[in-house]
This record gives structure tokens, C-alpha cells and sequence, in this order.
């Protein structure tokens, strides 16, 4: 891949900031702890040693700790040191989103399918919602949209349809359901091509999407939380082992 | 000792905080500049690696972006912050608690928490099973041994029933959010009413939330949950409300 010249050309590098030497040694300390290589109660090396195992300075393992402990992972114990904390118990949803992707590049499945089953229940919900206030101009964007949808040639990519999806949330003003959408959007702008592509089953059900929008419109909150659902449920099932009950 | 050692790493905290709340009251709305690092540390007379610190956790949280040459541009958190963010934007550093996301909240709380119910009631293992009747049977007890049972008590036994709940659904997400959850209904109940009559004889549906998940009856699980939960988001949602 070649880059235009600029005006910067002239530079070999381009600065790597103290934050990003934290960052790789926040992500290794991380991996650690969720993986229960480094075990709830014990004590992580000192702040020196940790230093020297990665090479750092030790301002870049203070701001990592500091990261670590604002997630709940750890206790810093004056006079005592680091210790690891029950991170199923303290820990907040920030680890589950830096624990998507694991060190190795690859993802962490459970987690995947966590969110997925989460973003199914929280969209559906606000499917819900909306039929209960459907304001006009609200049904008449979603309308367009699915139009839009409709045009589209048979061949053309999968996508998440986030701007539907984006459009629906704003418009049942919930902001917890706003950033639970958000952290979707968090992750997915970090996913690999065809992991997108995942993400994106069931973007070509326009005649579910047709009868969500519908459902909206004639206020069947019911209806609209049930079209939603099956227009979600089959990323989830990608990655969801125990199938949900047939109901 | 007169005092007690205090952390370098409070003194950004504290900075962090005042400045999430600003953000997130729209004191500095989206789009408007923080004051320089310096004056930051005037004004909060503190150091200045304390202020980078805090613009560093800023920026982390997508809160603000830091401009290269210095500027701090504050983001429009409702577009860029993620779910990590949601336990404070309920309630503010100094235990202010907002009407508006608190609602938000409890409803993400309830449609979750109907939805760990039924998961859990198809994947729950006879340990996990014991476990919700020891918790259920303990929350009981509260409930009859006194006689004006304390909010905070009630709400804790009734948290560690949602807590095996969720392991059981063995959904790691919702493990994590339900603890940002708990964290939040410790802050609400100060709202309680001291008489606490808002939350008196709520124990059936967790009767019947237990029975269901060890009868791995999803649907019948699902239906006590929304019932318990539903209570709980009512009552919140009134107490905040007012309190707003």
C-alpha cells in the first residue's frame, strides 16, 4: 500500500506515544487475569519488576495498573502490592469489551456470543418501545430505509444495517440502549471483513424488516419486538452453543 | 497517624470525575474545548501529570479527543461513549443521581435480566440450582425475620439472587452488566422510603423465579423475572423521578 507524499514525508517515524506502550502492557496484564493465568487473590510482580519483564518505563506500568484497577481487576493494597481481584464479581462491562479481542488477534468466542444475544434482547426491546410511541416521522425514515433496503441489487454485501438499527435506538430515547448500540459499534469497526459479515446474518430479511417497520407503525409493540428478534436471533445462533428452546 | 496516606493516582480521579460530570451534564458540551492542561492545573491546584492522567482516562472512555498539539475537543459522549460509562452517567461523583439515564438503566436492567432468566432456566446445572435455592431461602428469611427489613439488606439478598441468576445463564455479559447493575441499586436505595413498604412481600416472584429455573421451564422463568423486575423499575422509576 503506498501513501502520498506530504509534507511530512521527510519523517522515518511516526511517534509512538508513552500511551500506546501502556496500552500493549495493560492488554497483556489483562489477558492474564481473565484467563486465570494470574489468579484471583494473588499478587502481581512489583511495579520494578513488571518494568523490567516488559522493557518499560515505570510510568507506562502505573497508567497500565491504574487501567486495570478503574476495570475492576485488580486492588492496589498500599504497603501490600497488586493483587488480583474476583474480576466475575468486581469487574465491570468495560473487561468484557477489551476482552473480545484476545492477544493472539483471534476473538473470544463466549464473548461474542454474549454481546450478540445482548444486542438481540436490548434492540428487540426498543423495537417494543417504539410501537408504543411511533412517531410519524420516525415510521417515515424507517419506511424510506427499507425502501432503500428493497432497491438494493440481490448480489450486493451483507451489511449490520447499523444506520437502521442506529435510527430505531435514537428514536426510542434511551441512552443505556444508546451505548449498548455504541460498544456494538465499538466492536464491530475493529472487526476483520468477514467477521462483519457475521455480524451482518439476517441483513437480507427485507420482508421482516418491511413488517418490523409495519408493526411499528400500527403500534403492535408484540409484533415489532417479534420481527426484530428473528431478524437478530440468526447472528446470535452463530455463535451461541446451547440453542435456545423452541417456544 | 494523623493522616492517612493519599494516593497520587485520587488526586486524578478526582480531576477525571469532575470533568466526566461536566462532559456528561453538558457543562462542556460536544464539541467545545477543555482549558489547557496548564490552567486545568491552576484551577484544580494540582500537578500536571495528574491532569494528563485524567485527560488520558477521558480520552479512553471516548469522552473527549486530544488534538494533536495540545487541544481537548469534547465528543458527543451519547454517540461515542460505550456501555463501560453507563454506571456513571447514572450517578454523578458526588452521588447525584440522574432521573433520565436511571430510567434508561432499569429498563436495560429488566429486559436483561428476563432474558438471563431464560437462559438460565435451559442452561442451569443442579449446582447452580442449589445455589438459587440457598439465596432464595436466605432472602425469605429477611423478608420474615425483620420486622422493618432495611432497604439495603433486601436489595442485597435480592442481588445475590439475580447474581446466581446470571451465572447460570452463563452469559459473561450479562454477569458484567448485572454487576454494574448492583452498583447502581445500592445508590437507589437511598431513594427507599425509611418505612421500606415500597419493597414488602416481593418475595413470591423469586419464589416462582426459582421454581421455574429448576423446572428449566424458560417461558415460566422469564415471566417471574419481568414480575420482579418489573416491581423494582416501577418503584425506582417513581423514587427518581421525584428525587429529579
Amino acid at each position: 500500500m503506498s501513501t502520498p507524499p506530504t509534507a511530512a514525508a521527510s519523517r522515518v517515524v511516526t511517534s509512538v506515544s508513552r500511551t500506546s506502550v501502556a496500552d500493549q502492557l495493560h492488554a497483556q496484564l489483562r489477558t492474564a487475569i481473565l484467563s486465570g493465568a494470574q489468579a484471583a487473590g494473588s499478587l502481581l510482580p512489583s511495579e520494578r519488576e513488571l518494568a523490567e519483564q516488559a522493557g518499560v518505563n515505570r510510568q507506562a506500568v502505573r497508567e497500565a495498573l491504574q487501567r486495570l484497577r478503574q476495570a475492576g481487576l485488580i486492588d492496589i493494597v498500599q504497603g501490600e502490592g497488586v493483587r488480583v481481584g474476583n474480576w466475575r464479581s468486581d469487574a465491570t462491562i468495560a473487561v468484557l469489551l477489551d476482552g473480545v479481542f484476545q492477544a493472539n488477534g483471534g476473538l473470544d468466542v463466549d464473548i461474542v456470543a454474549s454481546l450478540l444475544r445482548m444486542r438481540q434482547v436490548a434492540l428487540a426491546d426498543a423495537a417494543r418501545r417504539l410501537a408504543c410511541t411511533r412517531p410519524d416521522d420516525v415510521v417515515a425514515t424507517l419506511r424510506s430505509m427499507v425502501a432503500e433496503m428493497r432497491a438494493e441489487p440481490d448480489d450486493a454485501p451483507s451489511t449490520p444495517r447499523f444506520e437502521f438499527w442506529g435510527h430505531l435506538i435514537d428514536s426510542c430515547g434511551n441512552v443505556a440502549y444508546r451505548l449498548a448500540f455504541n460498544t456494538q459499534l465499538g466492536i464491530a469497526a475493529r472487526l476483520p471483513p468477514e467477521m462483519l459479515e457475521f455480524l451482518s446474518a439476517g441483513s437480507k430479511m427485507i420482508d421482516e424488516y418491511d413488517r418490523l417497520v409495519e408493526a411499528i407503525a400500527a403500534g403492535d409493540a408484540d409484533a415489532a419486538a417479534h420481527e426484530a428478534d428473528n431478524i437478530l436471533g440468526p447472528a446470535s445462533r452463530l455463535f451461541d452453543t446451547p440453542a435456545p428452546a423452541a417456544s | 497517624m494523623i493522616v492517612n496516606p493519599v494516593a497520587r493516582q485520587s488526586v486524578a480521579d478526582a480531576v477525571y470525575a469532575q470533568l466526566r460530570d461536566a462532559i456528561i451534564d453538558d457543562v462542556q458540551p460536544a464539541g467545545s474545548t477543555l482549558p489547557s492542561e496548564r490552567e486545568l492545573s491552576e484551577q484544580a491546584g494540582v500537578n500536571r501529570q495528574a491532569i494528563r492522567e485524567a485527560l488520558q482516562r477521558l480520552r479512553e472512555a471516548n469522552l473527549v479527543t486530544i488534538v494533536h498539539g495540545g487541544g481537548v475537543r469534547v465528543r458527543d459522549w451519547r454517540r461515542t461513549a460505550d456501555l463501560a460509562l453507563l454506571p456513571e452517567v447514572v450517578v454523578s461523583a458526588d452521588g447525584r443521581i440522574r432521573p433520565e439515564p436511571s430510567m434508561a438503566m432499569l429498563q436495560l436492567r429488566t429486559v436483561l435480566g428476563v432474558d438471563a432468566a431464560r437462559l438460565a432456566a435451559e442452561r442451569v446445572t443442579p449446582e447452580g440450582i442449589e445455589l438459587l435455592r440457598e439465596r432464595l431461602a436466605t432472602a425469605v428469611a429477611t423478608h420474615d425475620a425483620v420486622a422493618n427489613p432495611s432497604s439495603a439488606t433486601m436489595i442485597a439478598a435480592y442481588e445475590r439472587i439475580w447474581i446466581a441468576v446470571v451465572d447460570a445463564s452463563k452469559n459473561i455479559a450479562y454477569r458484567l452488566m448485572n454487576n454494574s447493575f448492583n452498583a447502581a441499586s445500592v445508590q437507589f436505595s437511598r431513594l427507599l422510603p425509611a418505612d421500606d413498604t415500597a419493597r414488602r412481600d416481593h418475595t413470591e416472584p423469586y419464589v416462582r423465579l426459582v421454581d421455574a429455573i429448576a423446572a428449566h421451564d424458560p417461558d415460566a422463568a422469564a415471566d417471574a423475572a419481568s414480575h420482579a423486575l418489573g416491581v423494582a423499575e416501577r418503584v425506582m422509576t417513581m423514587l427518581v423521578s421525584n428525587s429529579g
